[in-house]
């Protein structure tokens, strides 16, 4: 083929430009450190990116939910902790009451404790946490969860109990209703709760009167039923707080399994976005080389004429 | 012939040799330059001297193959740079709806988790009007893609219309015989250039006929010059779309052809297919991307009870319409159109064309709608009529294939929307365009503005008997029914319900009745565990072991500021397949699939063509191009061939005068 003097010199402008515009390239990949810089690169691995990166995003929004989650189990181990002491202090002094050769005045003391206790107590079955939320009220949070009703603490919420979403699969539990763990009923005491029950006792405490034998009987039945009441109260603070204990262990244990899934996914990503450094290193040491070639060989060309040689 | 006549003849013959080496020399670097060969001859007679021939130097088939590989390479590369803009804007990460999606899901998590807290309540909501700024942002960006588009095409016909006046005056001017022989050489490689030019903005086809003429016929067989007269392109917005381009091409004969569809190569049709292939379709699924999201979280906020214990509002703006337009063309004097979803999740992204036809053996007029992407047509034949629809349906018009004809006014329903055309008379031929996604995610807004309004909470709440022996309870209690007539929203809904579960009847079946406070609303249902049961817009079911004589009670959610029922709905709507069978973010990173892929494939096809080119352009340039080495041997052998022939003459001299020297 006849070669002309112009196709020399746009060969040589062309092959000058394309290796200009793949040192370009390495160049940005290597300043980005990305090996994609565009959809176009590769589609399959653009999509993928985004489907990692939305994947990973899940997991820490798990997580989040997770750390919200165990503050709100861990403000209500508070709360249950506190009732335990308080139901242990209740356990003693029923105890101490069955005491015959106390007299009525440290059966007052003891009155007077028992009323401060139900008052402790109102406010931890009213707990709130920091946003005042009331704990223990179901699903309705914005009210007390018990009120005084004509002497008496009736509960005021519902059943509901929330539950948050911290794994793909698992809903954990969050909250305890009142009424699922205060209000007590077993075959032979009707459903109530140890408040109003206490309640009861420090009436019989003043009522009764300690050297009227009758009255001493009543005491001594009335104050084993009560002493049955704390129990049971005792028995489901301890059975809640480890339910609480139980779905703390198993948060920890879905927030370290959501840790490796995201380790995973963050590895992958990497290997699909992150740049070979190595590769991209050696790829412009070539491109700079076949630059240069190209610089070289134009130089040669552009020197020769005929016309050189003819003067 | 004396040796003075042959000299003069000689150096006469060698001077025009040296002149073309030297316009050779000088057009070395001259576009589509075509170099002159000096061939000589003997005259015809003995001693009559040379004869000289100019020829220029050019291959027709080469030039033609040139220009049809240009037009091929200018449409790649066009369409190449428009995807590339598109993939930009598509493709940045600031652009990315999927990490807006991910941060909106991330506070609706936030609000589920700890459903009282008004910061989380405020951050939902202020991703919700990211999330939808972000959707109008994109559309915007793409929408001024169409305005680039125009701009664009009218500059293109600009240039088709300069080049091909050039090309019909070159014409005239070769026609003319002024231009005999090689003063009409550079005529013949300007028009050949201005033709390469041409070819460069659209697909052409070039006829030469006996006398020279260039005819150039574009699209299939349209005449844009012929002779000495030029014709017009122009670009006017759609008929049906303003914002498809329409190509006009105007002859001699003054009437105006639409080429829209017939223009086949060049810059012109990079851009029209990059208009209409790739634009188009990327804003109608952004937008039905943006209109699934808006109703089904709308539906969902309807579900729920907010903080004020009032039902949800919507948290968007209704997105429950895309447009229909009506062809400037049509034969009726007054038309109207307007739509409506009764099914987003079956909404496709595409456009529809529907097409008037004649009028049916019984005198309804009848229609055709084609889904523009992938050319399915429905037909008003295949379509089931509401009035013959079976006794009970209750769903009308609200379902796929049915239509209506009630006076002026045609409805049909196809993939998800019901369109509505109302027109001054019924013509075979007049067109509309349905466009139910088209420019929608533009017009997403948020439109809650308290944070108490988030509807975290389910509206009714349930409890199980105390004395209950059985250990069954009810689940999935879900509100079915949205609308604002609903009983839920309306406050017309029985409420508290006590079921009951009694029998068993005759077949050994348990049975379940619901008791409002004023009697029964539903008695003596056979229920079997698990199943669904639906009463006043919201369904529950009852899972577990029931007992005769068990009840369970549902009752509205007062005061349920500590729920998140309604909020663990929404969040799981993240993953539920809600947009023609996939999530929100697999319909959104499809669509970027498909907009990488094309343009790697336009990129692909750019590279190929752009070799192509390469090598008809060397193939041409190695017959007509200049070779400097080349010329200077010429240089030299004519320059030789010169002083010999002025030898000639100075050897005439010299005879003659030794002749008069002789005669002294």
């Amino acid at each position: 083929m006849r070669i002309t003097t112009n196709q020399m010199y746009t060969t040589a402008n062309a092959h000058m430009l394309q290796n200009q515009k793949n040192l370009a390239a390495v160049q940005v990949q290597l300043t980005s450190g990305k090996k994609l810089q565009s959809l176009a690169d590769d589609p399959v691995a653009g999509n993928k990116i985004i489907t990692l990166q939305r994947e990973i995003e899940r997991y820490t929004v798990m997580n989040m939910s997770i750390d919200t989650a165990n503050t709100q189990l861990n403000s209500e181990e508070e709360a249950l902790s506190s009732l335990t002491n308080l139901t242990d202090r209740l356990q003693e002094i029923s105890i101490s009451l069955g005491n015959v050769t106390f007299s009525d005045s440290v059966h007052e003391d003891f009155a007077i404790e028992m009323t401060e206790l139900v008052d402790m107590g109102q406010s931890l079955f009213n707990y709130q946490d920091t946003k005042g939320e009331y704990l223990f009220a179901g699903a309705q949070g914005g009210k007390p969860a018990y009120e005084l009703e004509a002497g008496r603490w009736v509960f005021k919420g519902d059943g509901e109990n929330r539950h948050v979403k911290v794994s793909t699969t698992f809903n954990v539990q969050v909250s305890d209703s009142g009424q699922d763990i205060f209000e007590i009923e077993s075959p032979l005491i009707p459903r109530d709760n140890i408040l109003n029950q206490t309640l009861d006792m420090i009436n019989d405490i003043r009522a009764l009167d300690m050297s009227i034998p009758a009255d001493a009987a009543t005491f001594e039945v009335r104050r084993e039923a009560y002493m049955g009441k704390v129990s049971n109260m005792q028995d489901s603070m301890r059975h809640s707080i480890s339910n609480l204990g139980a779905r703390m262990v198993n948060l920890d244990a879905v927030k370290e399994s959501n840790a490796n899934f995201k380790m995973n996914l963050s590895k992958a990503l990497s290997d699909v976005q992150d740049l070979d450094y190595a590769k991209a290193s050696s790829d412009l040491a070539k491109t700079q080389t076949a630059l240069e070639a190209s610089y070289a060989s134009f130089a040669k060309i552009q020197g020769m004429s005929l016309f050189n040689y003819i003067k | 012939m004396s040796l003075l006549t042959l000299g003069s003849n000689a150096l006469n013959a060698n001077q025009r040799a040296l002149a073309n080496v030297g316009s050779n020399i000088a057009n070395v670097n001259s576009e589509g330059y075509s170099r002159k060969v000096t061939s000589m001859s003997e005259q015809g007679t003995a001693l009559s001297g040379v004869k000289v021939d100019v020829k220029r130097m050019t291959s027709n088939f080469m030039v033609t193959q040139l220009w049809k590989d240009q037009s091929a390479l200018s449409m790649d590369q066009a369409m190449a740079d428009k995807i590339g803009d598109l993939d930009m804007i598509m493709g940045s990460s600031s652009n990315n709806i999927s990490t807006r999606i991910d941060d909106f899901f991330k506070a609706a998590n936030m609000v589920s988790s700890d459903p009282m807290s008004v910061s989380s309540r405020q951050l939902f909501l202020s991703q919700s009007v990211n999330m939808a700024e972000k959707f109008n942002n994109i559309d915007d960006q793409i929408s001024n893609q169409n305005e680039v588009v125009f701009s664009e095409i009218k500059n293109v016909m600009h240039g088709i219309n300069e080049l091909a006046n050039g090309i019909a005056h070159l014409n005239a001017q070769i026609a003319s015989p002024k231009s005999e022989g090689q003063s009409g050489f550079e005529a013949l490689d300007e028009r050949d250039r201005l033709v390469q030019e041409l070819s460069s903005l659209i697909g052409i086809n070039v006829v030469t006929n006996a006398k020279g003429d260039y005819s150039v016929f574009v699209g299939q067989g349209q005449p844009l010059v012929i002779g000495f007269s030029a014709g017009t392109m122009s670009v006017q917005h759609g008929s049906e779309d303003p914002n498809k381009p329409k190509i006009l091409l105007e002859s001699g004969n003054n009437f105006r052809v639409d080429i829209t569809d017939k223009v086949n190569g060049g810059q012109l049709s990079g851009i029209l297919e990059y208009r209409n292939n790739i634009l188009a379709p990327a804003r109608n699924q952004m937008g039905r991307l943006a209109t699934v999201f808006a109703n089904t979280m709308n539906d969902q906020q309807r579900s729920g009870l907010d903080l004020n214990g009032q039902m949800g509002m919507d948290l968007f703006n209704k997105m429950n319409s895309g447009s229909v337009k009506i062809s400037t063309e049509n034969s009726a004097t007054s038309s109207s159109g307007a739509m409506s979803f009764y099914d987003v999740s079956k909404l496709t992204a595409s456009d529809y064309s529907m097409r008037m036809g004649s009028f049916d053996g019984m005198g309804n007029p009848t229609f055709e709608v084609t889904r523009n992407y992938d050319g399915k047509v429905f037909k008003s034949s295949t379509m089931t009529s509401v009035s013959s629809l079976p006794p009970g349906d209750t769903k009308g018009l609200s379902q796929d294939n049915v239509f209506d004809v009630t006076g002026d006014t045609i409805k049909f329903s196809i993939d998800g929307f019901t369109a509505s055309v109302k027109t001054s008379t019924y013509i075979k031929g007049d067109r509309f365009l349905l466009q139910p996604t088209s420019g929608a995610a533009g017009l997403i807004k948020s439109t809650l503005s308290r944070p108490d309004q988030i509807a975290a909470a389910s509206p009714l709440r349930t409890s199980e008997g105390s004395s209950n022996t059985g250990s069954a309870k009810i689940s999935s209690i879900k509100v079915n029914n949205t609308a604002d007539s609903s009983p839920l929203r309306s406050g017309t809904a029985t409420l508290p319900v006590q079921i009951v579960v009694h029998g068993p009847n005759a077949f050994g079946d348990d049975l379940i009745t619901l008791n409002g406070p004023l009697g029964p609303i539903m008695s003596n249902v056979i229920y079997v565990e698990g199943d669904v049961v639906s009463v006043d817009g919201y369904e529950f079911t009852i899972d577990g072991d029931i007992v005769i004589g068990d009840v369970y009670d549902i009752v509205k959610n007062v005061d349920g500021k500590s729920d998140n029922k309604n909020a663990l709905m929404m969040i799981d709507l993240q993953i539920e397949k809600t947009a023609d069978g996939k999530s929100y973010q697999d319909a959104y990173t499809t669509t970027l699939a498909w907009v990488g892929t094309s343009a790697q494939e336009s990129q692909l096809n750019h590279r190929t063509s752009k070799a192509t080119l390469s090598t008809s352009k060397s193939s041409l340039e190695s017959v007509r191009g200049v070779n400097l080495d080349e010329e200077a041997a010429l240089l030299v052998k004519f320059q030789h061939a010169y002083s010999a022939a002025a030898q000639l003459i100075s050897a005439q001299q010299a005879i003659f005068n030794s002749l008069l020297s002789a005669m002294r």
